[in-house]
């Protein structure tokens, strides 16, 4: 019902329901919104799980999502994408940042020393140490292409924001499974996940394998935001603000943690992204700059709070 | 039914740290582990809860090798308790011990009322039955130590293994935790195997005592056998006396 151009709630409900290609109304809500709000649920539900399952993982209140380096590897795939095959569409571009943040996390993880690592708990040290070296040379690589190379440059501008004006049935329809995969992972891990906040001895003790659940849970992290920057580019704050209203709801137990995060991300990425779409009419502003001016603040404020007051 | 070490060799990042440790603990006993700081105690601990790669020799529980029981079924035979464990932010007591019942929960299914009844016991046992909704970071020191053993035995394991549980405490409260571990194998029947720094508790509240240096065993027996001058300047380099604590029977350490 909201965008530049408005359409009124009949028309918005007619299309839901018994959908009539000759009303432009219509078939804006029906081709552009609709694919566009789920985009947006899909976005927000796998940023907030995957931030709520990284910030247990890290044992850090403000580890974000894309500490495996699943952004930085995106973006490096994207603007490698333009460079070498010129111009792509959003899917082949949703493709190659799907496979760059694959590799990037799975560099990181390696870096980070893998299973063994987690199995002895210096994960929370290592990783986010793997991640930021990962995510530096990837986007020193990119800030390097994008010098370089024009085209590159005016894509990558256009990608980089984070906006779900790109939003399509689909790269929806492609991308939706895999989230899903990635949710239910998730809360297959969840018990694991819980014992694992114990420390790694105390899992081992109590029946968990440390090695295996971290394996499992990074991969959750990884097809998550994966995903997520696949479908909209990196969206911030969602990952890193959202983990701290949910554990509010779900306490120290994951499984109504994760199950909380849900909707809450959700709400937060469709909530901004209508901002996005009313604020400036007719034209839109970014998805991600508005989760910025609204996420920023927000986390300056958890910064005070985890911190608590300096002595 | 007792924990049988034969020949036992652990190393930890290329150093060797176990070398050829032959030990038996009787079960349903206090059996403490002594020695100097770096000897292996928490290494021993830690590899009789499978925690460890073995490098040679086994480690049995009730005739059965440790390394071959699958993680659930250790996990409802053997308890560990780790030295200063940290709750999550923000858990509150009866959750805590409620972690403890995860090895007898089936997948995907919550807690049922025996899980929850063994939850009221343990919290009952260990006198923390009014505090189960309080954070455990308000507990105090003692509390909190109180709080994770509350864990451990609704874990319901036969077996259960404590890496220094006094560190920290103050010393009633020391008292307090030690009394609550011989409790633990008098009242529940279970085989108690604990590290400890302080040789006159040691002493006082163990069955039995294994002296550890360099990774090798020293001595080990019954506390008057084992605590002699000559034992202690063996493994500490340290002379001493020996008296006897008029009360308990046991000797009790002085050093020079």
């Amino acid at each position: 019902m909201f965008g530049a151009r408005a359409v009124p709630p009949e028309a918005t409900w007619q299309a839901l329901i018994a959908f009539d290609p000759a009303d432009p109304a219509q078939g804006i809500i029906r081709g552009l919104r609709l694919p566009r709000a789920l985009t947006g649920l899909a976005c927000g539900a796998a940023l907030a799980t995957a931030g709520v399952i990284m910030q247990s993982l890290t044992r850090n209140p403000l580890a974000d999502p894309g500490l495996m380096g699943v952004n930085a590897g995106a973006a490096l795939a994207v603007v490698a994408a333009i460079w070498m095959f010129g111009p792509q569409d959003i899917a082949a571009l949703a493709v190659a940042a799907m496979a760059g943040a694959g590799i990037a996390a799975a560099a990181v993880w390696k870096l980070a020393g893998g299973r063994e690592i987690s199995a002895s708990g210096a994960l929370s040290v290592r990783l986010p140490l793997a991640g930021t070296a990962i995510s530096s040379l990837c986007l020193s690589l990119v800030a390097a292409a994008v010098l370089l190379n024009t085209e590159a440059r005016e894509h990558y501008r256009f990608w980089m924001v984070g906006s779900l004006g790109q939003a399509s049935t689909d790269s929806l329809l492609t991308l939706a499974p895999v989230a899903v995969a990635g949710i239910l992972l998730g809360l297959a891990c969840a018990r694991g996940l819980d014992a694992l906040a114990l420390g790694s001895d105390l899992a081992s003790g109590l029946g968990a394998r440390p090695g295996l659940i971290a394996g499992a849970a990074l991969t959750t992290v990884t097809v998550l935001s994966g995903t997520a920057v696949a479908l909209a580019g990196p969206l911030g704050f969602v990952g890193l603000i959202i983990p701290h209203a949910a554990r509010a709801v779900g306490g120290t137990r994951m499984s109504l943690t994760l199950l909380a995060a849900l909707p809450l991300g959700a709400a937060m990425v469709l909530i901004c992204d209508t901002i996005a779409r009313v604020a400036a009419r007719p034209s839109d502003i970014a998805l991600g700059a508005v989760l910025a001016l609204i996420g920023g603040p927000a986390f300056m404020f958890l910064l005070s709070r985890v911190l608590g007051p300096a002595r | 039914m007792s924990v049988s070490i034969e020949n036992l060799k652990v190393s930890l990042g290329g150093r060797s740290i176990l070398k050829g440790l032959s030990l038996d603990l009787p079960g349903g006993e206090v059996s403490g582990l002594i020695g100097p700081n770096g000897c292996g105690k928490t290494t021993l601990l830690r590899s009789i809860a499978g925690l460890l790669p073995l490098q040679g020799g086994s480690i049995s529980w009730r005739h059965r090798q440790v390394a071959q029981m699958k993680a659930g079924e250790r996990a409802r035979q053997i308890a560990i308790l780790p030295q200063s464990a940290q709750a999550p932010e923000g858990m509150k007591v009866a959750d805590l011990v409620a972690r403890g019942r995860s090895p007898h929960l089936r997948p995907f299914r919550p807690m049922s009322r025996a899980d929850r009844d063994a939850v009221q016991r343990a919290l009952a046992d260990v006198g923390l039955e009014h505090l189960g909704d309080r954070p455990v970071a308000a507990l105090s020191g003692g509390q909190r130590q109180r709080a994770w053993i509350a864990m451990v035995l609704a874990q319901d394991t036969p077996l259960v293994l404590l890496d220094e549980p006094t560190t920290f405490l103050d010393l009633p409260h020391q008292v307090d935790i030690l009394r609550l571990a011989r409790r633990l194998s008098t009242e529940h029947g279970k085989t108690v195997v604990m590290v400890l720094h302080d040789l006159n508790f040691a002493a006082r509240f163990c069955d039995r005592i294994a002296a550890l240096k360099e990774g090798q065993l020293v001595a080990e027996g019954a506390p008057e056998t084992v605590l002699t001058q000559q034992t202690i300047g063996q493994m500490f380099g340290m002379t001493c006396r020996i008296l006897s604590d008029p009360r308990h029977n046991t000797p009790f350490v002085l050093p020079d």
